[in-house]
């Protein structure tokens, strides 16, 4: 189990990315994306604040999870993405950690590390799947399923963070115009407060 | 609930399969996994989860403390297969719970905060299922599992994630390896998406030709079709193959079988030291003797058994020795004792 997953770890990720300007780990991360070009710059948070980027300063102090910061990104325009290395907001445990370790840190590790640990997941559980399978078997007896609109809520912003890690825009934009519209369609049937 | 401990073992599978186990991984919700917790969570945890425990007398567990209780003591509850090596390190607060008839046990604050352990000996996954997940249900009632929708169960490693199950079988299988079929029988494993070990775990070496299979995936397959998919699919499979490797090499070398074993028995009944590793090569050798019908007089179970009995720590409790050359001489002299050897030589003048 864990040595195989390890060397899984070592070669899909092998150094942790360095500040383009001073070398210490890099935790800004910027792409611009213009007439289909892409750039990149990995900084650390003071390179970065010296280089102005301070528009997006909020995900580099305060990393929250990733739908929220992919929402904030898309919302913010797909022509600049700043994008903090998530950290876990509940135990502060980083993806650097969990590839050190091949262990998380707390259950909402899953949620906050998601995006990077998804392709890793997949390949340790079922080498032919493109999409990770949803649970099948015990549950706690008193958990409740969520409702079935909630379920696909989730299953689109899973989708969406899928489209913008593999950097497909396009389908990332389709995607976030779909659970816009979906939002719109749910929101009145929730009673009012 | 009606707990499966006392149901008939079926031994249908003896000449092949030595041990079922079926683990569950779980952890509290809303706590830091092991890893990541200090030393007031890790207490904070065992302590919740051991009261739970406590208050489940019908489980009959005995309790085992790493950090109260002698070494000797867990070195028995290891060769058993009732702990991990991992559980004996040097680390967090930890806790064992165990049934004496080794039907289940439970580790505190291993790699997760509870692994519950089922057994069943032969064939028995059904058994060891049933064990395990007899526990967790009656657990359940009483703890909050860390558990998402679509993730399931949450565990500290995401190799476990899901139903966070592992089972295990701990199979003989000298008749596959003497025709030189390990290989295939790797691949095999591999193909099905399944890991393929020595006898200690990870990484170890297969002693006494035994081996240890488990399931890899734990995402998106209910435990019932899991086990259905070892036991129907793989496992007969595996106990075709293994039995016909034996029937081949009885009938187109039986010298050479009959050979390894009668020298086996033979060292077995007359040698004065014995190691650990040389004795389970030997037993290794007795067995598939006595499974392939080249040996009579003694049973499967007495040469399973010593298995076990030759290992350092049951020898240590048995006799109270601990140093390496006294525990060679008390092997040698339980051995063949077991299987009517000559007698040990303070006897015999």
């Amino acid at each position: 189990m864990g040595a195989t997953f390890r060397e899984e770890l070592g070669q899909t990720y092998t150094e942790s990315m360095q500040c383009d300007e001073c070398g210490k780990p890099a935790n800004v991360h910027e792409i611009r994306v213009e007439k289909g070009m892409k750039t990149e710059r990995h900084l650390c948070s003071e390179c970065a604040a010296k280089a102005g980027l301070t528009a997006q300063e909020a995900h580099v102090d305060a990393p929250t999870n990733p739908v929220e910061m992919i929402k904030q990104v898309l919302a913010a325009g797909p022509e600049i993405e700043v994008r903090a290395a998530p950290e876990c907001p509940t135990c502060g445990s980083t993806f650097a950690r969990f590839r050190k370790m091949a262990l998380l840190g707390c259950p909402d590790c899953y949620q906050a590390l998601e995006v990077p640990m998804q392709p890793l997941i997949l390949r340790s559980q079922a080498a032919e799947a493109r999409e990770l399978p949803e649970h099948q078997g015990l549950r706690p007896s008193g958990f409740k399923s969520p409702s079935q609109p909630t379920k696909t809520l989730i299953r689109l912003e899973r989708e969406l963070q899928g489209a913008i890690h593999a950097e497909q825009y396009e389908r990332a934009a389709d995607l976030r115009d779909k659970i816009r519209k979906f939002n719109e369609g749910i929101e009145p049937r929730d009673p009012p407060e | 609930m009606i707990l499966p401990f006392e149901q008939h073992e079926d031994d249908a599978l003896l000449d092949v399969v030595l041990i079922s186990r079926a683990r569950l991984a779980r952890n509290i919700s809303g706590e830091p996994f092991v890893n990541r917790a200090n030393r007031e969570e890790q207490i904070r945890i065992r302590d919740g989860i051991a009261s739970a425990l406590r208050g489940l007398p019908e489980l009959g567990l005995h309790w085992f403390d790493p950090e109260t209780a002698p070494s000797a003591e867990g070195q028995v509850l290891l060769e058993r297969h009732l702990i991990s090596p991992k559980f004996l390190e040097p680390g967090p607060h930890r806790l064992a719970g165990y049934r004496e008839d080794a039907r289940l046990s439970v580790m505190i604050n291993e790699e997760d905060h509870l692994r519950i352990q089922g057994y069943g000996l032969a064939g028995g996954l059904s058994l060891a299922w049933a064990n395990a997940k007899g526990c967790e249900r009656l657990l359940d009632e009483h703890l909050n599992f860390a558990f998402n929708e679509q993730l399931g169960y949450l565990t500290a490693c995401p190799t476990n994630v899901g139903t966070g199950i592992r089972l295990s079988l701990m199979l003989h299988l000298p008749g596959i390896s003497l025709i030189g079929g390990m290989d295939r029988m790797q691949h095999a494993a591999d193909d099905l998406n399944l890991e393929m070990r020595g006898t200690s775990g990870e990484g170890s070496e297969a002693i006494g030709h035994l081996h240890q299979i488990s399931n890899r995936r734990t995402l998106g397959v209910d435990e019932e079709d899991l086990l259905h998919f070892l036991e129907h699919d793989f496992l007969s499979r595996v106990v075709r193959e293994e039995r016909r490797a034996r029937d081949t090499l009885l009938s187109t070398r039986r010298e050479f079988l009959d050979d390894r074993v009668q020298r086996a028995l033979a060292m077995l009944r007359h040698a004065r030291l014995l190691g650990e590793r040389e004795a389970l090569d030997l037993l290794s050798e007795l067995r598939l003797g006595i499974a392939a019908g080249l040996l009579t007089g003694v049973p499967l179970q007495t040469a399973g058994q010593l298995m076990q009995r030759v290992r350092s720590g049951h020898l240590t409790r048995a006799t109270g020795c601990t140093e390496e050359e006294p525990l060679r001489i008390q092997r040698a002299d339980l051995v063949r004792r077991e299987l009517g050897g000559d007698s040990p030589p303070s006897e015999s003048t």
